[in-house]
């Protein structure tokens, strides 16, 4: 299976370190990913300003990957989000010879033929070849756009367990942490910042309780949040970490 | 209609938790909205958590506050942070967050002092003061962007006439 990595607009500042850690691990276990001039998802808020822009914008992206017989893997749950959303509303053909009608402006066409991937479960699906790290008490925060809505999400949204799972088979010490799927503010920034810091915060006291030394993410954005309303907990991307505290050469997957 | 009142999604709600005056009630919201097609402003403050998605009845409350939102749009009523977004992908092909900060500040949206200072303090400690303070850069998928968002905007000038009315789940059948 050949992966196009899509890193999504904020690895090119704020979350910068967790696409670098991710091509870096990546590069490690000899997963080969090629890297494309890919555009924003847009978000919701493409979405809420006009549909058609925001499928063609998604759709492009998917014929970008599809032109090199690739399945995309990206590091942003909301990008992982939009990108599956377009690609299912794509499958119908109608709105995908409207939406190509759009991108016959730019020269380009998608046939429906790609699959979207979030960095976890590729990494999920080669944990035993992961390095095994020193037992550090990690709480594992998923968020919300990585389980939510369910049929857009990596797992179960009641009960996930996919993170907890990697973090252990690598010999991280998971703890028991409650609001690992509550939302972490994060989209409040721009609108009701004293709702953000509010809720970020109570996020890293709930990790300090559980008696973690360290919040792990896998979300560009929840890191950013968590990060940047305190400095007393640690809060590292999941791919950083396991870099970090590896304690033994990588294996090169054949 | 669908919605038989409940209150799941409110009590959920990331939104209505931080709410202390109890304003932000998206069951109340949508049942305006159904009952009378009134539009609350309060849907800019969702916080798109999609904790809301447990509904018993299916209504995807998130959905129907987006589609208030798409009507405010609709409507030309756009909020500052969502036109300098959207200007910021159509020139730059992705959300410089240089030039988006920019367009916001210059659109007279004041930020929270103390998260831009600690935002800066952060960018210094994760990558530099470059990474920091950069100027903005246009991605090599601008040109095509930009294509992509005269294409349907010369069809449905955003505000006026919009290409697609999505169907929201949960209007009174
Ligand atoms: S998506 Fe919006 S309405 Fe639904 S639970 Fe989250 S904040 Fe509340
Ligand atoms: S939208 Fe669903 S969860 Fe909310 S009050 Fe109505 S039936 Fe209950």
């Amino acid at each position: 299976m050949k992966l196009a990595f899509f890193p999504g607009c904020s690895a090119r500042s704020s979350g910068m370190e967790y696409a670098k850690s991710t091509l870096e691990l990546l590069e490690k276990l000899g997963i080969e990913v090629s890297r494309h001039d890919f555009n924003c998802c847009g978000t919701h808020i493409v979405e809420e300003y006009s549909r058609d822009i925001w499928l063609a914008l998604n759709a492009r992206n998917l014929a970008l990957a599809e032109e090199s017989k690739a399945d995309i893997v990206t590091t942003c749950p909301a990008c992982y989000q939009n990108l599956k959303k377009v690609n299912i509303e794509l499958q119908d053909e109608e709105v995908r010879k409207r939406v190509n009608g759009i991108l016959a402006s730019i020269n380009r066409e998608y046939n429906g033929g790609v699959s979207v991937f979030h960095v976890i479960e590729v990494l999920s699906k080669v944990a035993d070849k992961l390095p095994q790290v020193e037992g550090k008490k990690v709480a594992a925060y998923y968020g919300c756009q990585i389980l939510r809505p369910p049929e857009l999400g990596v797992d179960n949204p009641e009960n996930p367990t996919i993170f907890e799972d990697l973090l252990e088979k690598v010999g991280f010490n998971v703890v028991d942490f409650r609001v690992k799927a509550e939302c972490c503010g994060g989209t409040l920034l721009l609108t009701n910042s004293e709702g953000f810091k509010k809720r970020a915060l109570s996020i890293v006291r709930e990790a300090k309780k559980a008696g973690a030394e360290c919040i792990a993410t896998l979300c560009p954005l929840c890191q950013f949040s968590l990060e940047v309303v305190q400095d007393k907990m640690p809060v590292k991307p999941f791919t950083s970490l396991i870099l970090e505290h590896a304690n033994k050469e990588i294996e090169v997957l054949k | 209609m669908k919605c038989y009142q409940c209150g799941t999604c409110t009590a959920d709600c990331t939104s209505a938790n931080l709410d202390e005056r109890g304003e932000f009630n998206p069951r109340r919201m949508m049942l305006d909205y159904f009952e009378r097609g009134e539009l609350s402003e309060l849907c800019w403050l969702c916080a798109s958590c999609f904790k809301c998605y447990r509904c018993p009845r299916g209504v995807k409350p998130y959905e129907v506050l987006a589609e208030m939102r798409a009507e405010y749009i609709r409507q030309g009523k756009v909020p500052a942070y969502v036109k300098a977004f959207v200007e910021t992908v159509k020139s730059y092909g992705e959300l410089d967050e240089t030039a988006f900060f920019m367009k916001l500040m210059k659109s007279g949206k004041i930020m929270d002092p103390s998260i831009v200072l600690s935002t800066l303090k952060n960018s210094i400690r994760n990558g530099g003061l470059s990474k920091a303070i950069s100027l903005p850069k246009k991605s090599k998928c601008a040109k095509e962007v930009s294509m992509i968002f005269s294409v349907v905007e010369g069809v449905s000038p955003v505000g006026e006439r919009k290409a697609e009315k999505p169907t929201v789940v949960g209007v009174p059948a």
